[in-house]
């Protein structure tokens, strides 16, 4: 009798430290050093696979994005490539992009506005967040 | 720690013990053991045994491509020499985009063997015309001979596709509107099929470094 109820004690002692040491670890390699905010997801679904997981862009095809003007000026521009693309040449200094980039007609203003500042204010950029309201204008008149 | 061990009994004093040891067969169990490989790389695909008993292996069948630069490509192109196929197109926002950074891998491991090529096959040649593969491969600063990009009738490199067993399909609501396979084939001097491999998985594309250079010995 008194052996029994030692050992579910033990069970327990065992249990209860097991669970939160897995729930840790889950934990641990779940959200390992990642930004879990909207914007770093979006930024990873729609724009990593070229403008890499840093914004260091790749040879002449994909400019960067980390210390880019373009990422840390003026947000409206930002906004417009991101909804529309672009197919026209882009210089960053001495090189000059030719790839098309494609647009993301389906995102929708308040998901562009998480990527414009996620961009703006990751990899050294350090340009302020902008408000939603901002894209929603700069949308409606993009060139 | 010996001040905390006082207060528990002989069996917890070893729950510590135990809860770590747990932790590191669990940690154990995610380590991926690797066998290093001996021999010649298998052939892959269907396999032909006639009446006298001679082993035919599957070949990939003849082509005729037009690369970056113009040059007509087929089988003859790589003659004695081993590639690696793939099948991408510029404007793809999906997956090719981290094909190309592992393609670019190979390239740079492999740029000074010369009996190592690649041959990426556009499966949007109605956009991918001759002046916008240049444009992409000037992009990529690659060098026509080590890395053919090649743009064709949109029938045949669907059909080839298929013949180096991977797909192809038009597809309007994928991005970019086709779906296809991020492999790349390993083709040996005698178009037998060596390797497939993941072109979006840095593993993947390692192993295939490491299969090259094997098949490079054989």
């Amino acid at each position: 009798m008194n052996n029994k109820s030692f050992s579910w004690k033990t069970i327990a002692y065992i249990f209860w430290p097991l669970l939160i040491l897995g729930g840790l670890v889950v934990f641990r390699f779940t959200y390992s050093g990642a930004n879990t905010g909207e914007g770093a997801g979006l930024y990873q679904v729609h724009c990593a696979n070229c403008h890499g997981n840093k914004g260091e862009g790749f040879k002449q095809l994909y400019p960067p994005l980390a210390g880019a003007a373009l990422a840390k000026g003026d947000p409206t521009v930002l906004a417009c490539l991101i909804k529309n693309g672009a197919n026209t040449p882009l210089s960053i200094g001495d090189t000059t992009y030719t790839q098309p980039m494609p647009g993301n007609p389906a995102l929708s203003v308040v998901q562009i506005t998480a990527i414009v500042n996620y961009v703006r204010g990751s990899w050294g950029n350090d340009a302020p967040p902008i408000r939603a309201t901002v894209v929603e204008n700069a949308i409606k008149s993009c060139p | 720690m010996r001040g905390i061990f006082i207060y528990l009994n002989q069996k917890q004093r070893l729950l510590p013990l135990g809860l770590a040891l747990v932790f590191f067969i669990s940690l154990s169990g995610c380590k991926k053991t690797t066998q290093e490989p001996e021999g010649p790389l298998p052939i892959l695909g269907a396999v032909h045994i006639d009446e006298n008993g001679d082993t035919t292996y599957y070949a990939i069948p003849d082509y005729a491509f037009v690369d970056q630069d113009s040059n007509l490509i087929v089988p003859d192109t790589f003659a004695g020499k081993i590639y690696v196929a793939d099948f991408f197109f510029t404007t793809c926002p999906t997956i090719c985009p981290i094909m190309k950074k592992e393609m670019v891998r190979v390239y740079d491991a492999f740029l000074d063997e010369p009996r190592v090529r690649l041959l990426s096959h556009s499966i949007d040649p109605a956009h991918d015309s001759v002046a916008v593969l240049k444009r992409y491969a000037t992009a990529l600063g690659i060098q026509t001979p080590k890395w053919h990009m090649v743009t064709g009738d949109k029938d045949e490199i669907y059909t080839q596709a298929r013949a180096y067993m991977v797909s192809a399909l038009d597809d309007p609501t994928a991005p970019g509107g086709i779906v296809h396979s991020g492999a790349f084939i390993l083709i040996d001097g005698n178009r037998h099929v060596r390797g497939f491999y993941d072109g979006t998985k840095t593993e993947e594309v390692d192993e295939l470094m490491a299969d090259i250079k094997r098949l490079l010995d054989e």
